[in-house]
């Protein structure tokens, strides 16, 4: 009774009709991606995660990306591998980008280059310097040395002195660089004496610095410096990619985070799990019970329809001739009003078309009034759609035949949206304020009025009338709308919470180990799926902030022997009758249902795509003098549960007590067509 | 002059000589000057290698061995003999811009650089 079932046999009928799944799409697109670097965001982290589940007693399987569909037992241990190595290759710096230096290291660099320019540049300078000095001193001891001589010297041996300053500064900085790169280098003044120890060869005794030294230790400093850039980046990204493991788990009822062990600190919720072979668990029956009860409503509608019992249609209908009535009253009183008028339209719709264009080219009054006739134009079309929709749904009903079931499944899905609508738009009050608008727009017209005031108000109290009506009888519908509905939950409470940022603290790169996820202590089962989502991260500046992320989904399961609960529309033809009987029926089947992999052959395919199983029915049968009779029976099920076929007993019958039966799953069925047309339950995005 | 020793205090007249002669060399316009301060055996290796560095460039440094620091007044000890200090640089603009300790001041890569700080 867990949703889910149908996009399993839609999977299962593209598997065989050799198409892909949403989910498998899904799944190979990741698979694709297979570290081929650059192919899609999150690629080469799903291919540096590898996924193994463990089932007790049954070892563990490896869930490969190349699956068909991923799928896991609802008892087992999801494992998740993070590669460690593979994570490092493809996230952290290669040696093109670990190259690029600091802006430091850059400004380093550009001046060790410009060191040969430099010497030759100080080796000019000295020359002039001491010939300058020399020339200064002569003078001094002349006794004329004047003031701008003696500035012009000191201005020539700062600036050579300056020049030889910078290059012994870079000389310092390379032997700084070489002591700090030694295994345990000396720290304090012990490191400014080594260094200084090590320079002495570079101050030689009959000349202040030597040039040549510092030329010959360009290269080795200038590859030293670029090595030294690469090793910082590379350490600085190793230490700083940090790895997050979380799941979610999505159900018909919620969706919520899961405890990935060794990743977050979510207290685990433990669930009493349901055997493979069971009555159902106390919410399966509930849902049985509930679908059950929407099944006998609806073929309550059925029989309402055959005996011409639903008057809401009727007065639908004549809602919506009244409201075409009064609005070609009105326009009429707007041509006499001298606008432009013409033939009289042979629809609603151009009628109100009509009247757009008329009000248009009125007054820039009618804006609010053009609104507002839009609005009752769109309003009419969906009273004239589920006015047409709700008939073929009573034809579908009165038709008795699997086939006008399964159009009626198909008929109830068309019929949700304008429902919907309807019901929970509070339109009357719209309809009320959108007259008004109209009975003001026609005084300002000098148009008399008062009629259209008088329709506003009657039209009103009809349409709640005619609601009221269509509440009641349409609640069986609603019913069985919210039930389908319930079986997509799992995709709108994802939608609803995509973005949720998850649970816990990134897990710093050297420290990464395995996560894993405990379905068998979850509430896990059949039909829900879970998200398993990893996300890198990188520390910059004390924040953790998001390199890549991958998502990966798997359907839960049963494996094995299992039993299924469903509801089901059983035609049941009686010995002695010539006719078929429509009757809610209870059906429990037992099916054997294999896990998909790589490896199936057609066999397989064909098996799934089948799904047989064997069961026992219990139906309630209406006679034809509206009496309640209880059959049971045995039936063969195929196409999960969307198709059941068997015999039976009418436990209340004197005679002709045998029936067989034919067995729809409505609501498999709903789900099956609403899949395939593409109407809810398909997956997209990662 | 590229090494000058000042009398010490106890010398006849001995602190108005050390004054004159620091003063001297402090005013020359072309010579930065290494004032080493004390005495002692880690002052004696500092005083070997800045002697040592300031005569390969006569005419720009100058080393100035103060033996005994009483010869300073107040603001000249401050400014060139501060406690662990064994020797002060002054630029050409007159004013200390390096400072170093004994055991750096016995090296001659800080000798020679603080030297070529102070312009000489």
């Amino acid at each position: 009774m867990r949703c889910g079932r149908s996009a399993w046999f839609l999977a299962t009928l593209c598997a065989a009709a050799g198409c892909k799944s949403p989910t498998n799409e899904l799944d190979h697109g990741n698979a694709a991606a297979g570290g081929a670097a650059g192919s899609e965001p999150g690629d080469e982290l799903l291919a540096a995660l590898r996924f193994e589940e463990q089932i007790e007693r049954r070892g563990s399987i490896v869930l490969g990306v190349d699956q068909h569909r991923a799928e896991v037992d609802y008892k087992s241990v999801l494992k998740v591998h993070p590669d460690q190595a593979a994570i490092r290759k493809a996230y952290e710096a290669d040696s093109a980008k670990a190259s690029v230096p600091t802006e430091t290291e850059e400004r380093r660099l550009a001046a060790l280059e410009r060191v040969p320019a430099l010497i030759e540049a100080a080796k000019g300078l000295a020359t002039a310097a001491a010939t300058s000095l020399a020339a200064a001193d002569a003078r001094r001891r002349a006794g004329e040395l004047d003031v701008e001589t003696t500035r012009a010297t000191q201005e020539l041996l700062r600036r050579e002195s300056n020049l030889r300053l910078e290059l012994m500064t870079l000389a310092q900085s390379i032997v700084e660089d070489e002591v700090r790169r030694e295994p345990d280098p000396p720290a304090g003044d012990e490191f400014d004496l080594e260094v200084g120890r090590r320079l002495e060869v570079a101050v030689p005794d009959d000349a202040a610095f030597d040039f040549e030294w510092l030329r010959q230790q360009l290269p080795g400093a200038i590859e030293a410096l670029r090595a030294q850039a690469v090793a910082r980046r590379e350490a600085q990204e190793r230490s700083q990619l940090a790895l997050q493991l979380s799941a979610k788990l999505h159900s018909a009822e919620e969706s919520a985070p899961l405890h990935v062990e060794n990743y977050d600190d979510i207290a685990e919720v433990f669930g009493a799990k349901t055997p493979r072979i069971s009555l159902g668990s106390p919410a399966e029956q509930a849902q049985l019970h509930r679908e059950l009860e929407a099944i006998d409503g609806l073929l309550r509608i059925g029989a309402e329809a055959r005996d011409a019992k639903l008057p809401f249609i009727e007065g639908w209908k004549e809602w919506a001739r009244q409201l075409r009535s009064e609005l070609d009253a009105t326009m009429a009183r707007l041509e006499a009003a001298g606008l432009d008028g013409s033939a009289s339209p042979a629809t609603l719709d151009d009628w109100l078309a009509q009247a757009i264009a008329n009000i248009d080219r009125a007054s820039p009054l009618a804006k609010e009034s053009i609104r507002k006739l839009e609005w009752l134009r769109d309003l009419a079309k969906r009273v004239q759609r589920v006015v047409a929709v709700t008939q073929s749904l009573s034809v579908d009903i009165e038709a008795r035949s699997p086939a006008g079931w399964l159009a009626m499944a198909r008929d109830v899905r068309a019929l949700s949206a304008d429902l919907r609508g309807l019901v929970e738009e509070d339109f009357a009050q719209n309809l009320a304020e959108s007259l008004r608008v109209l009975v003001d727009w026609g005084k300002t017209r000098a148009i008399a009025a008062l009629e259209a005031s008088e329709f506003a108000t009657t039209a009103q109290q009809q349409l709640l009338d005619s609601l009221a009506s269509f509440r009641r009888l349409a609640a069986p519908i609603a019913d069985a709308l919210v039930l389908v509905q319930a079986r997509m939950a799992p995709e709108a409470v994802r939608q609803a919470v995509a973005g949720v940022e998850p649970v816990g603290t990134p897990r710093p790169i050297d420290e990464i180990v395995d996560g894993s996820i405990r379905l068998d202590r979850s509430l896990a089962d059949r039909g829900d799926e879970i998200d398993v989502a990893a996300v890198l991260y990188r520390k910059v500046e004390s924040r953790w902030v998001r390199v890549d992320g991958t998502t990966r989904t798997f359907s839960i399961d049963r494996f094995g022997f299992v039993s299924d609960l469903s509801a089901d529309v059983a035609f049941i033809s009686q010995r002695g009758t010539d006719h078929f009987r429509t009757a809610p029926s209870a059906a429990w089947t037992m099916h054997w249902r294999r896990r998909d992999t790589p490896d199936d052959d057609g066999w397989d395919n064909a098996w799934e795509l089948f799904d047989p199983g064997i069961g026992v029915s219990v139906v309630g049968i209406s006679t034809d003098d509206e009496s309640f009779q209880p059959g049971v029976g045995c039936h063969l099920s195929f196409f999960h549960d969307i198709v059941k076929v068997g015999g039976g007993v009418n436990l209340g019958a004197d005679d002709d007590r045998d029936y067989w039966f034919i067995g729809i799953g409505l609501f498999e069925a709903i789900d099956g067509i609403g899949n395939l047309f593409g109407m809810g339950g398909a997956r997209s995005g990662s | 002059m590229s090494m000058v020793i000042l009398p010490r205090s106890t010398d006849p007249d001995g602190k108005a000589q050390a004054q004159a002669k620091l003063s001297a060399c402090i005013a020359d316009p072309f010579a930065a000057v290494m004032i080493v301060s004390g005495e002692g055996p880690e002052i004696d290796a500092v005083i070997e290698v800045g002697s040592a560095r300031a005569s390969i460039a006569v005419l720009r440094r100058t080393v100035v061995w103060v033996r005994d620091v009483k010869v300073l007044d107040a603001k000249q000890k401050t400014a060139y003999a501060p406690a662990g200090i064994a020797a002060a640089f002054i630029g050409l603009n007159d004013q200390v811009v390096e400072t170093l300790p004994a055991a750096k001041g016995a090296q001659k890569f800080w000798v020679e650089k603080a030297f070529t700080k102070a312009g000489g």
